[in-house]
């Protein structure tokens, strides 16, 4: 081996020793910088917040069932008079334009009010004390106030009670938004003329009223009314004898607190009508008062839960089961005298199913935080009702909890199983009030539903009155 | 430029580790363990109570379980029930918590829909001796109620002995597990203890309708609906939620300001309440704005009273209490013209807010008093009779019978053909046990208003 060959060799195994160190360093560097970027990953976890999960069960939309959702806007006015004992427009002008009113519907209906063949929204407003009707008008929404300076209307009631052959409209009255066993309530007639409704109180000094529904309750031809007087902890259920000429005589047929709807028709199959009444101040039961002689009830309790605390929201009167009679829907989730509603696992919706001789069988159908309303109709199209729920309290704080889910009936109605439940929105929030119906006469309903804002909560949207129209169209070409 | 060699390279990292060891150990020692303070959702909460809440987050002592405790408290009141139970944990994990931390963390869990888990922390506190053993039985046998258990519940309720919430809770239950004789029992020893119960008086009726003693069912319902005191129905942490609820936030400089007024400081009051109403936004309630106006009409600003009492009538709508105070701001304007009509405004309305007799009788006795100045005796005469009628109904309401058969019996007398005073005479003597003055009343109520069903339901309870 040469002397070249041997400086080489050397330098060779420099060569090969170099590399192994540098290797060493740098795996040492890759190694500390590791563990800087890892202890500076453990400082930003340890430092992050973390978010404290609040979603419900996850509900998905129903790929083939569509809606677009449009807000039905109206505006509160203060009429001159009211200005003017105000102090006049130079004094409250400004402040009357720069506020708002507060967002309480109370109650939504379709329903033909104006007697024009086609479908209006009938609206309580329980801040601006109206009654108004919505109408779609070549692709515009319209609207009429029927009554105003009310007493916090509740529930409108469309029937010809005095039997001259127009609409007349049957408004119950809380007179205070707020839990009370003052004497505010009233039943207030608007009364079709052909200069506009003309408003006649017959009934009033009882507990806040919460609905009032017509029917011949006495067999003798002409319409009375059914009355809940909600109250707090005094209330009642009482029906009115129609004696003509817009004059009632008021009767009284139970006496517990907290009765929200009225429902009227023949519960029993004998042939006249009766009355139900969900009773849900502390108590939380469903009675039927049964009419047993023209005129004279007997109340039968059909249904209750042990749970105080299950939250009646409503009652709606139908025959989900279509097998020839009545059927309830109860909706459970109304947690609002915390201020803050939680939802629960019990809220939703209960089908009390009419098993005949006034007996009825409850079966828990649906499930969604805060329910407060359902309403019915065949949302997929497949010849059976489906059920919509809306929510008032669904832990909002969480964007994802739905304000407003449609059930499907899968005909299984001796399944325990709940039914499919399908997203419809998530806003608005806080809805009190949902009906169906078709709005634009494409022969589909459409949904609509009322929001009742409570003053302890901010939501991302004050909406008063929204419609859900279906687009069919879009459905079939997919 | 001079770049840093290995060597230097590797001595600044290990400086950064360090420092960063340094850093995480203080963190560590500063939370307490691992994991900082969950984000709370306060985006539904009103400006005021977001800033005290997030204050209070940014001066929480990690390291005191008081500190948690607190926070806890106000999570629960304010609906933020996970942070809530989160907080409860980390306080727990300091150690035994006190009874009354402990119903706290039973009422969060139990607010949340965790009953089995609430119901450790109850049953603890019911096992013991102190102060929230009944508290605790309460709130197990609610739970067990709001799971469907009845058995379980009962058994919870009795062993909260007298307690007026679990004695109506568990009349209501035996009443519907068909005990009504055991409800009666409960009632009975509840009235003897709270004679004018209107919610015992209540149940009691039911209690007897359901036992078939039909006639001592209608005395009892009758009873309560004259009878007025309600024993409370709210557990003591909903009490704890109303005491909370007053602290922060707007809710705060409320009562501030009624310290002020109390000092006779009236444009501090007014300052404070305005600041108050800001911390309000994006909301808005009623009796800040309500309070506001009250306060520039003592202090002779009728105009900006006014403009708050038509902010509470936009948002609103009208009521008799809100004419009722615009009246009042125009009187203190010296502006007699404008405050009748309000005041006019107000008995037309009527309804629409709470206590509305109370307002009416105001009104009328304000509207007399003006007439009066005037020298509009005849009109004068009139609202002073219907203030002896609202009058009458109060004391009706609030169960003096014997002063409302005296008021009801000068109205009267002062408005013959007043039917309503007439049937409020009729119940008012019915209760007093003048039977022939009730039927005489009733009857007279009828020859005015035949349709009176009320008059008709009250002479067919005297056959």
């Amino acid at each position: 081996m040469s002397n070249d060959s041997a400086v080489t060799a050397t330098e060779t195994e420099a060569d090969s020793i170099q590399p192994e160190r540098l290797d060493r360093d740098a795996m040492l560097n890759v190694v500390l910088v590791a563990i800087v970027l890892c202890l500076a990953v453990l400082y930003y976890w340890l430092k992050l917040p973390m978010v404290l999960n609040s979603s419900r069960p996850p509900v998905t939309r129903h790929p083939d069932v569509r809606f677009s959702s449009v807000a039905v806007d109206s505006e509160f006015l203060v009429s001159d008079d009211v200005m003017n004992l105000l102090g006049g427009e130079e004094i409250v002008g400004e402040t009357i334009e720069s506020q708002k009113n507060e967002v309480r519907i109370t109650n939504v209906q379709v329903v033909d009010v104006l007697g024009d063949e086609r479908n209006e929204i009938l609206v309580c407003d329980g801040s601006g004390n109206q009654v108004r009707a919505h109408w779609l008008e070549d692709d515009e929404w319209k609207s009429e106030v029927l009554a105003d300076r009310m007493h916090i209307p509740a529930h409108a009631t469309v029937a010809d009670i005095d039997g001259d052959g127009d609409r007349d409209v049957i408004v119950s009255e809380l007179g205070d938004i707020m839990p009370s066993d003052e004497l505010v309530g009233r039943v207030t007639i608007l009364e079709a003329t052909e200069d506009g409704y003309r408003q006649r109180v017959v009934l009033q000094d009882v507990r806040r009223i919460a609905d009032v529904q017509a029917g011949d309750l006495d067999g003798d031809g002409d319409l009375d009314l059914a009355v809940g007087v909600f109250g707090y902890a005094r209330g009642g259920v009482m029906w009115l004898e129609n004696v003509g000429a817009l004059s009632f005589v008021e009767h009284s047929i139970d006496d517990r607190p907290g009765v929200i709807h009225v429902p009227v028709a023949d519960y029993d199959g004998d042939g006249d009508l009766d009355i139900a009444a969900v009773v849900t101040q502390d108590e939380e039961e469903v009675w039927i008062l049964e009419n047993t002689d023209p005129g004279m009830f007997v109340p039968r309790m059909v249904y209750f839960t042990h749970n105080f605390d299950a939250g009646g929201g409503g009652l709606v009167a139908v025959d989900l089961d279509q097998d020839g009679d009545q059927d309830f829907l109860l909706s459970h989730g109304d947690n609002l005298e915390f201020g803050h509603g939680w939802p629960q696992d019990y809220h939703g919706c209960v089908w009390l199913r009419n098993n005949g001789n006034l007996e009825f069988e409850a079966r828990r159908i649906g499930q969604l935080g805060g329910t407060y309303a359902a309403a019915v109709t065949d949302m997929d199209r497949d010849g059976d009702l489906d059920v919509v729920l809306v929510s008032m309290s669904n832990e909002f704080k969480e964007p994802t909890n739905p304000s407003m889910v449609w059930l499907e009936n899968k005909q299984e109605y001796d399944s325990d199983e709940m039914w499919k439940q399908w997203k419809l929105a998530t806003n608005p929030v806080e809805l009190i009030t949902v009906d169906v119906g078709d709005l634009n006469g494409d022969g589909h309903d459409d949904i609509v539903a009322g929001q009742f804002r409570i003053p302890l909560s901010v939501v991302p949207l004050d909406q008063p009155v929204t419609v859900w129209l279906r687009e069919v169209d879009k459905e079939s070409t997919e | 430029m001079k770049t840093l060699s290995s060597k230097q390279f590797r001595f600044a990292l290990s400086l950064c580790i360090l420092a960063q060891v340094v850093l995480l150990t203080l963190e560590y020692r500063q939370q307490n363990g691992i994991g900082s303070l969950p984000m709370s959702q306060l985006s539904t909460l009103e400006s005021g109570v977001q800033d005290d809440i997030r204050q209070m987050e940014y001066d929480l002592d990690y390291g005191s379980k008081e500190s948690w405790i607190e926070l806890a408290k106000v999570y629960t009141s304010y609906g933020l029930l996970p942070n809530a139970r989160y907080a409860m944990q980390r306080a727990s994990e300091f150690g035994e918590l006190d009874d009354e931390s402990t119903l706290l963390y039973g009422t969060c869990l139990s607010r949340l829909g965790e009953l089995d888990e609430a119901r450790k922390y109850f049953q603890e506190l019911a096992d013991g001796r102190g102060e929230y053993r009944i508290d605790a039985w309460v709130q197990i046998g609610l739970d067990y109620l709001r799971a469907e258990q009845p058995i379980e519940a009962r058994d919870a309720l009795m062993q909260a002995g007298q307690d007026s919430v679990a004695e109506l809770a568990l009349s209501r239950l035996l009443l519907h597990m068909g005990h009504a004789d055991q409800a009666l029992n409960t009632l009975d020893s509840m009235i003897r203890r709270n004679p004018d119960s209107m919610r015992a008086h209540q149940m009691k009726g039911w209690a007897l309708e359901a036992l078939d003693r039909v006639d001592e069912a209608q005395a009892a319902e009758h009873y309560s609906s004259h009878c007025s005191d309600t024993v409370t129905i709210h557990t003591v942490t909903r009490k704890w939620d109303e005491d909370m609820l007053q602290k922060y936030g707007a809710a705060g400089h409320l009562m501030q300001s009624e310290l002020q007024m109390q000092k006779g400081d009236i444009e501090a009051a007014i300052n404070t309440m305005r600041e108050s109403i800001k911390d309000l936004q994006p909301l808005w309630r009623p009796h800040y704005t309500k309070r506001l106006a009250m306060f520039y009409s003592m202090n002779g600003q009728g105009e900006e009273a006014a403009k708050q009492l038509a902010s509470w009538l936009v948002h609103n709508g009208e009521s008799a209490v809100l004419w009722e105070m615009v009246g009042d701001a125009w009187s203190a304007s010296n502006q007699p013209a404008k405050a009748m009509n309000a005041w006019f405004e107000a008995i037309r309305y009527r309804g629409g807010q709470q206590e509305e007799v109370i307002v009416l009788l105001r009104v009328h006795q304000k509207l007399a008093d003006e007439l009066s100045r005037q020298g509009r005796s005849e009109i004068t005469d009139y609202h002073v009779a219907l203030a002896k009628y609202e009058e009458a109904r109060i004391n009706w309401r609030d169960d003096r019978v014997s002063q409302a058969v005296t008021g009801f019996e000068a109205v009267t007398v002062a408005l013959p053909e007043f039917a309503d005073a007439w049937y409020y005479l009729g119940e008012s003597r019915y209760a007093t046990g003048d039977m022939e003055g009730a039927r005489t009343a009733f009857t007279r109520c009828l020859e005015l208003n035949q349709n009176y069903g009320r008059a008709s339901e009250g002479l067919q309870r005297l056959e």
